[in-house]
């Protein structure tokens, strides 16, 4: 499971804009991964300039 | 229930917010559909620099009177308030890893009539689209910050767009939602643009520290990365940054690097204090030439390349506005209505700029450091006073071309890994384009 790390993310949209299945939305000015829609392609994870999103388990 | 409006526009920026001012005081019924619950906040990079002064790009210049608290833009006939902090800038500064610098902008001759001869100033961004937002919501506008648009499609004569399972309807929509733009993708206009990088950055916001050279924005080419540094709107506030076409580069740390441990430039940053993170990442693809379907009037840097600048954001939105007006006035509610606007598009943007290719190669795959210091160490007389980018990579280009009779007579070996750029250019492009991710 891929999570963002809000106090690691600036709120760039860097991750929402570029996810191929649109699983990731801005909430409250940091991006939110909806666990349901992610295919777990990790691009968040290459593309984040900041290391934001993170792999668990 | 849908919410029905004449226009509904797609991204808070400077250009969906001119687009919904100026909708307002049109008497059109529009609203502002905003990922962001704080449309002022700024969450990307954005170095706050209004440009260009004192010249043209893509047919506008801007004026900056702090007395009458107005910034004007001339060439399209408009002015919009602003009463903050503000800094001169005078154009970029080129850093070789030895730190030989190319100058642009003769800085002594600009200063004795700086309002004459700078190029911009640094402004404070989120001021300035507050100053947008209230205008636009006191003209009637309707603002909807927190919504994440996942959909768009006509039905019938009009366009829905779904945010935050809301339907929000209008006669035409405005897509001003950036460079990466959403509805531009979800709409298939990506499938034909060329894709050129996916260019990631990572910047620090630093105070308390003096950088009198960089008015404007540096750019420091080192053996192990490429960074800049941009003068803020206040004195000693910069923003320095670490950027590539490789987004699996470690952008904080070589950030750490530059300002901490560079041989070279690390002195610059002694004593400042880091208050903030920045990000952004732009996905290159090659300009739309007819920005425009099924209603849908893709503006700014929805349509472009890259940041077209905040100045031409914001007269891409009242252009728009203006011509949708129009349309909706001629009861022309469809491409002919604002035709005027795809006009315009084309006579500024398209025509002039839009056929630049993109060379998203970074000089080090192509020269030593030593061959950067030497190159840079041939210019030495500033060259033109410009914050325009096109304008920055053409004059380098010429000087350079100027030059390579003194570089093959001095350095046959540089003069050769020159032309070998030309060469090797495809693999390098081939390069970044299978390090990114066009998401079309």
């Amino acid at each position: 499971m891929i999570t963002i790390n809000r106090d690691v993310c600036t709120g760039c949209g860097g991750c929402i804009d570029l996810c191929p299945v649109i699983a990731i939305r801005m909430t409250d000015d940091k991006a939110e991964i909806d666990p349901e829609t992610c295919t777990q392609c990790k691009i968040c994870v290459k593309v984040c300039p900041v290391n934001a999103p993170q792999e668990e388990g | 229930m849908t919410k029905k409006y004449d226009l509904v526009i797609v991204g808070g920026g400077p250009a969906g917010l001119m687009a919904a001012r100026v909708a307002g005081e049109n008497g059109l019924k529009c609203a502002v559909l905003e990922r962001k619950t704080d449309i002022t906040n700024i969450t990307r990079i954005d170095g706050g620099i209004l440009s260009p002064m004192n010249e043209y790009t893509f047919g506008q210049t801007v004026t900056f009177n702090p007395e009458a608290k107005k910034i004007g833009f001339p060439a399209s006939g408009f002015s919009i308030t602003y009463d903050g902090p503000y800094q001169n800038i005078y154009g970029f500064n080129l850093y070789s890893p030895r730190g030989n610098t190319i100058v642009f902008g003769d800085r002594e001759k600009q200063k004795t009539d700086p309002e004459k001869y700078r190029a911009g100033v640094s402004l404070d961004k989120g001021l300035m689209l507050q100053g947008l937002l209230d205008d636009a919501a006191k003209n009637g506008a309707d603002m909807y910050p927190g919504v994440n648009v996942t959909g768009i499609e006509t039905h019938g004569d009009r366009v829905r767009v779904t945010g935050n399972n809301d339907v929000f309807e209008g006669v035409f929509v405005i897509a001003a939602d950036g460079v990466n733009s959403r509805i531009a993708r979800l709409m298939g206009m990506n499938r034909h643009r060329e894709f050129y990088a996916t260019h990631p950055e990572c910047a620090w916001s630093i105070q308390d520290v003096d950088l009198p050279e960089i008015e404007g924005i540096g750019f420091f080419f080192t053996s192990y990365g490429n960074f800049y540094v941009s003068s803020c709107c206040r004195k000693n506030h910069y923003h320095v940054g670490s950027t590539s076409f490789k987004p699996t580069d470690d952008f904080p740390g070589l950030l750490n690097r530059f300002v901490y441990e560079d041989e070279v430039f690390s002195p610059l940053f002694k004593g400042a204090k880091k208050t903030e993170e920045v990000s952004c990442v732009i996905n290159m693809l090659s300009p739309m030439k007819e920005p425009f379907k099924d209603n849908v009037l893709f503006i700014g840097d929805a349509a472009w390349l890259m940041e077209v600048t905040n100045v031409a954001a914001m007269c891409c939105g009242w252009k728009a506005a203006n011509e949708i007006t129009l349309a909706m006035l001629d009861a022309k509610r469809d491409k002919e209505g604002i035709a005027g606007y795809l006009e315009w598009w084309n006579t500024y943007f398209y025509k002039p700029y839009g056929h630049v290719e993109f060379k998203p190669i970074e000089l080090q795959d192509f020269f030593a450091p030593g061959d950067i210091d030497y190159l840079a160490g041939l210019v030495t007389k500033p060259l033109i006073a410009t914050m325009d980018f096109y304008k920055l990579t053409s004059t380098l280009g010429n000087t350079f071309a100027e030059l390579f009779p003194v570089i093959q007579e001095e350095r046959p070996d540089v003069m050769e890994k020159l032309m070998s750029v030309v060469n090797r250019m495809d693999e390098a492009e081939a390069d970044v384009k299978k390090a990114g991710f066009p998401n079309r």
